[in-house]
């Protein structure tokens, strides 16, 4: 589901339309635009590149988004401070722990600015503390910068500490939605799969 | 992505795996530097047999004659143009008309004559020729023994090897080596001859311009006398300063003789041509005409011109440009196939290229799909892949023209050690012109590009689900 949303896959039939726009329909140079401004991805895996500093890593999106060098630099460097990682910036993914990794996806997640995160089983590959640390990461985000964050998870109870609407999936079916009642709804953006 | 962001990713990409890229690499330098040294050589071998051309004054050369000579051999040009009898004369005017076309270095008459050399009171008869000034640069008297002549009319005279063994009473033993031109000169050089000679005087009173011939033309018996001179006998002391090792038989129109005068000297004597008599039957006037000039010209490539204004003056003309003409195109097709031949470990290299790359996306599968998942689009992905195929195009092309001057410079080298073995003097036979480097370079990236075509495109078309999933 994760995929079809970030526009890494396409829906076989039915869309996927995400800020009025149907993701279906659009063509694989838009898509990749879509992925680069609109959307931002975490792993389970985390997905840095081994060959890359912790910053090289960060910076890479911007790359792409053709952002001055120079502007570079100080962007990636505030992100891995806001994500505790100011002292380990020169350091590659190996000689960095789980959470530390996460840490810094979650930072180059954010680099564009999405309006979208998408999380897929970010604290999978944790311990519960550290799952925990980079929960509360998430939220602060989703609160101080105002995006919307879709995440998958096996974890219900982790779930059920943080979100404002869960959806249940089964074997690719749709099997139950609740709204948190705790929760008052900020995003306006509709996610629909 | 911006163009810096692209090299260095492409960089560091390449460094990634060092061994594997560098000898891709290599192989690109191989290729490029058959290349380079195959064209290398023929191109030096084509420079050095268009500079022996030159300098044998074969290919800048037209010979003229009067279309009132009895030697035409051209069935085209004798009928075409004026009829002979009303044809200009070839005089000294002529000369100096022709002269001053453009693009035309020098005219110079061909005054040859038989006449009696005396050395030590022995007579010897034999062809004698006047040579140009000019000829100093020419190839035709490389090997010849003491010196040219000193100057435009010094009385000197530079003698052909077979002449200088008459003098000598040597007498080539059949099946024996050729003489030795230095043996020959050491007893001969700076020794006098007596050359003895008619000379033509024009009477007083006789026309001397070809303008004022044309009036004789008329048939009136008051005008024939007009057309006189007088020949004397006269003796003239020559010093011996040149030997010359040519072949009195060989095919350069001046060489034809075994004796060489200065050719201003021999002019300034006014020695009687076999022509003038001949021309004295005739109606024709009294001035002295040339059988032939010779006219060189400033490069092989106007003498197809000035021979055609020549021709409009109305005289015949001759030259072997066709030899030159084809000898390009030899130069051409050999330069085609060298260029094939070098270009066939290039296509091999090109495979390795291919082969690097696909092998990098089969390693860099996961980078691939992370960078897709990041915003990295597939002509992003696209151009980093031709970026890295670009990379090592350059590199191998440098090194290989690097590489490819060094073989041409050994070959070179070898060559010339050999030559130097045989006795022959030695000769740049490689030459690497400032487009060759270019064009081999040029020619790698491009050969690099379109290998990286392929990869680039599998790549670009990686399913980044895939991609991702794959560990």
């Amino acid at each position: 589901m994760l995929n079809l949303i970030a526009g890494l896959d396409r829906p076989t039939s039915g869309s996927v339309v995400v800020q009025g726009s149907d993701l279906a329909g659009m063509s694989r140079e838009a898509l990749a635009n879509y992925r680069l401004r609109t959307v931002g991805m975490v792993f389970q895996s985390f997905n840095l590149i081994p060959s890359m500093t912790l910053m090289e890593n960060v910076e890479l999106p911007m790359r792409f988004a053709e952002v001055d060098r120079d502007l570079r630099q100080g962007l990636s460097r505030k992100a891995l401070e806001r994500v505790g990682l100011s002292s380990r910036v020169r350091h590659r993914p190996v000689e960095l722990s789980g959470g530390e990794q996460q840490r810094a996806a979650l930072a180059r997640a954010l680099i564009n600015q999405p309006q979208l995160l998408l999380a897929d089983e970010p604290t999978g590959n944790l311990d519960s503390h550290t799952g925990t640390e980079i929960m509360e990461l998430i939220r602060e985000f989703n609160e101080s910068l105002g995006m919307t964050v879709v995440m998958v998870t096996h974890e219900r109870a982790l779930a059920e500490r943080y979100v404002k609407r869960m959806i249940f999936l089964a074997d690719g079916k749709l099997m139950g939605d609740e709204s948190n009642a705790l929760a008052n709804l900020t995003n306006t953006q509709g996610v629909r799969a | 992505m911006k163009a810096y962001d692209l090299a260095d990713l492409a960089a560091r990409n390449l460094r990634q795996s060092l061994l594997r890229n560098s000898l891709t690499t290599v192989g690109i330098s191989v290729g490029v530097a058959s290349l380079v040294a195959m064209l290398s050589l023929g191109i030096g071998l084509q420079q050095l047999a268009s500079r022996r051309l030159q300098k044998s004054g074969l290919f800048d050369t037209v010979v003229v004659m009067s279309r009132r000579d009895l030697r035409n051999f051209n069935r085209e040009q004798q009928n075409s143009g004026p009829a002979p009898a009303d044809s200009p004369a070839l005089d000294e005017a002529a000369r100096q008309q022709i002269e001053r076309l453009p693009n035309v270095r020098e005219a110079y008459p061909d005054i040859r004559f038989i006449t009696e050399l005396r050395y030590e009171g022995k007579p010897h008869l034999t062809m004698v020729a006047g040579l140009p000034f000019s000829t100093k640069n020419n190839d035709a008297f490389d090997g010849m023994q003491g010196t040219f002549f000193s100057s435009e009319t010094a009385p000197e005279v530079i003698l052909q090897k077979a002449f200088a063994e008459e003098l000598l009473g040597k007498r080539p033993k059949p099946g024996a080596d050729e003489a030795n031109v230095a043996e020959l000169a050491k007893p001969l050089l700076g020794q006098e001859l007596l050359m003895r000679y008619t000379e033509r005087v024009e009477n007083p009173g006789s026309p001397k311009s070809a303008g004022e011939s044309r009036l004789t033309t008329r048939n009136e018996a008051d005008d024939l006398p007009q057309a006189s001179y007088s020949v004397f006998f006269r003796e003239q002391k020559l010093k011996i300063v040149g030997l010359s090792d040519l072949d009195p038989d060989s095919m350069r129109g001046a060489a034809r003789a075994r004796v060489f005068l200065p050719l201003t000297l021999a002019e300034d004597l006014h020695v009687m041509q076999p022509s003038n008599l001949r021309d004295t039957s005739r109606t024709l006037g009294g001035s002295a005409t040339y059988a032939t000039i010779s006219v060189r010209v400033t490069s092989p490539k106007y003498v197809q011109p000035v021979e055609d204004a020549i021709r409009k003056m109305g005289f015949n003309t001759f030259s072997i440009t066709d030899a030159t003409r084809s000898l390009r195109q030899f130069f051409a097709v050999l330069d085609l196939f060298l260029g094939i031949f070098g270009s066939l470990a290039l296509a091999v290299a090109s495979i390795g290229i291919v082969n690097t790359l696909v092998m990098a996306i089969l390693e860099r599968r996961r980078e691939i799909g992370i960078m897709k998942a990041l915003g990295a689009s597939d002509r992003d992905v696209k151009k980093l892949f031709f970026a890295e195929a670009g990379a090592m195009g350059v590199m191998g092309g440098a090194v290989g023209v690097a590489l490819g001057w060094m073989i041409g410079r050994v070959i070179n080298v070898g060559t010339n050690v050999y030559l130097r073995r045989q006795n022959i003097p030695p000769e740049q036979i490689w030459a690497v012109p400032w487009w060759l480097v270019a064009g081999a370079i040029g020619f790698a990236i491009l050969v690099s590009l379109v290998s990286g075509m392929y990869p680039a495109g599998r790549a670009a078309r990686l399913d980044p689900v895939q991609a991702l999933r794959y560990e």
